[in-house]
């Protein structure tokens, strides 16, 4: 059962991210300053702050929270503007540096999800996520002689560039070594997917590219798994895929059918009716997807109180490795789910690493 | 004194508020907001090299408050763009 703040800020991230009028205006008139904080600090935990402001500027003047609140929150979407206009500066001035040697530049995740907003600037980035159509080499070969720092990772299927404090990832592959063992095909499957169907995309001046529909439905399915198992999912992973279907209209019954993991299966089919259920997604998109009542009111619950503890509310380090070692027992029954392997299939590796490195655990 | 060029009046969502603007974008713990009177002194003032006396003459002039009082308002608008930075001593 949400909260009434949570429901609240549901209800104006529904009216951002479908550009529709709040349905129930009255409902925010007798907010108190606490139940305000309440939904900014949801809004924020969530991903989805710049978005949820964004409606919260059109409600009444009247019913606008109180002016430290709101200057504070104004600010920060603000803010995420910003940073958003910067890394599309960046992303441009990286691609047409590499265009004229040759290259070309796609982008995936982040800015290129952020298209299917209505606004995109107020969809949250983190880093810019890079392919190179299998030349990530060569363009770190010349890059590096172009003032951008390179940070080669060789066990990695990404290296770091910065360039202007922005962070790009340079994905030679877009599985870990670790998912690459287990879901066989899904990389070579991405990789062909951007050779065959990425489409150009004019970005300030230059000309970069984007995935096309069935890579951004199917990577966004993984990268939500992925994070549903190794943390939790948020409210910003739902937004992009109920902005995804709801754009796209695939048929999701054929969608789910190519997906050989049926654990895999199990969370797109949660998500899409998380999707209806939170977001208000057209029921229709996901007609035909089987819903499993235990496994969505468990994820739902994922996604508003969070999986895991968080390593930093302690600064012990002997802590800290104890609250590793539960979260490692709460992944369990994510990590089978998913994966359709025990996670303590993945134990000797683990353990093997912090005793390498008991430091880098610790901290 | 004067005001620093980088620090920027804004209507942030309605609120007249000043802050400093970096290049990592805005520094929250930077910012705060007037009222009417503020905002007409920060437009007075904002390029200009001027003291306590002179701020005080200013309210004086614009609107009717007593001399002392104009002044306790001075003292307060200048700690305030103090506290956030956005004053130098030239």
């Amino acid at each position: 059962m949400l909260k009434h703040e949570q429901l609240l800020m549901l209800e104006l991230l529904r009216s951002a991210i479908w550009g529709i009028p709040i349905e129930h205006v009255d409902y925010f008139a007798t907010l108190t300053t606490e139940q305000w904080k309440d939904i900014q600090q949801q809004a924020r935990l969530q991903g989805v702050s710049g978005l949820v402001w964004s409606t919260v500027e059109q409600l009444p003047k009247e019913y606008h929270p109180e002016r430290v609140i709101k200057i504070a929150w104004a600010l920060e979407a603000e803010e995420i503007k910003r940073r958003y206009l910067h890394q599309c500066d960046v992303a441009a001035t990286i691609g047409e540096k590499v265009a004229n040697a040759g290259f070309r530049m796609l982008v995936f995740k982040g800015i290129a999800l952020s298209c299917y907003y209505p606004h995109p600037p107020l969809r949250e980035c983190g880093d810019i996520d890079c392919f190179f159509y299998g030349e990530w080499e060569k363009v770190e070969d010349f890059l590096l002689n172009n003032d951008v720092a390179v940070e080669r990772l060789p066990e990695s299927h990404h290296d770091h560039w910065v360039y202007h404090d922005v962070i790009l990832e340079n994905h030679r592959y877009f599985l870990n070594s670790a998912d690459r063992k287990i879901l066989k095909g899904l990389d070579e499957l991405f990789i062909q997917q951007l050779h065959l169907n990425s489409v150009p995309f004019q970005m300030i001046n230059t000309t970069l590219y984007v995935p096309g529909i069935e890579f951004d439905l199917l990577h966004t399915a993984y990268h939500a798994a992925k994070h549903f198992v190794g943390e939790c999912i948020v409210l910003r992973h739902l937004c992009d895929w109920s902005l995804l279907v709801a754009t796209a209209k695939p048929d999701l019954q054929q969608f789910r059918n190519s997906i050989e993991s049926e654990g895999f299966r199990d969370i797109i089919d949660g998500f899409s009716h998380l999707s209806v259920e939170l977001l208000g997604l057209a029921p229709e998109l996901i007609s035909g997807v089987p819903r499993k009542d235990a496994l969505v009111a468990r994820m739902k619950e994922e996604i508003f109180l969070g999986g895991m503890v968080e390593l930093r509310q302690t600064s012990n380090g002997w802590h800290k490795l104890l609250i590793r070692w539960q979260n490692y027992h709460r992944r369990a029954w994510k990590y089978r789910l998913v994966y359709h392997h025990s996670i303590w299939w993945r134990f000797p590796g683990t353990f093997f690493r912090l005793l390498s490195n008991p430091i880098k655990y610790m901290k | 004194m004067n005001i620093k060029k980088e620090c920027k009046l804004r209507n942030i969502a309605g609120e007249d508020i000043i802050m400093l603007q970096g290049k990592a974008g805005v520094d929250m713990t930077k910012v705060i907001a007037l009222n009417k009177t503020s905002v007409w002194l920060f437009n007075q003032l904002y390029g200009k090299i001027f003291d306590r006396e002179q701020v005080a003459t200013l309210l004086c002039s614009q609107y009717d408050v007593q001399r002392d009082i104009a002044e306790r308002d001075t003292v307060k608008w200048i700690d305030g763009l103090i506290a956030i930075g956005c004053i130098e001593h030239a």
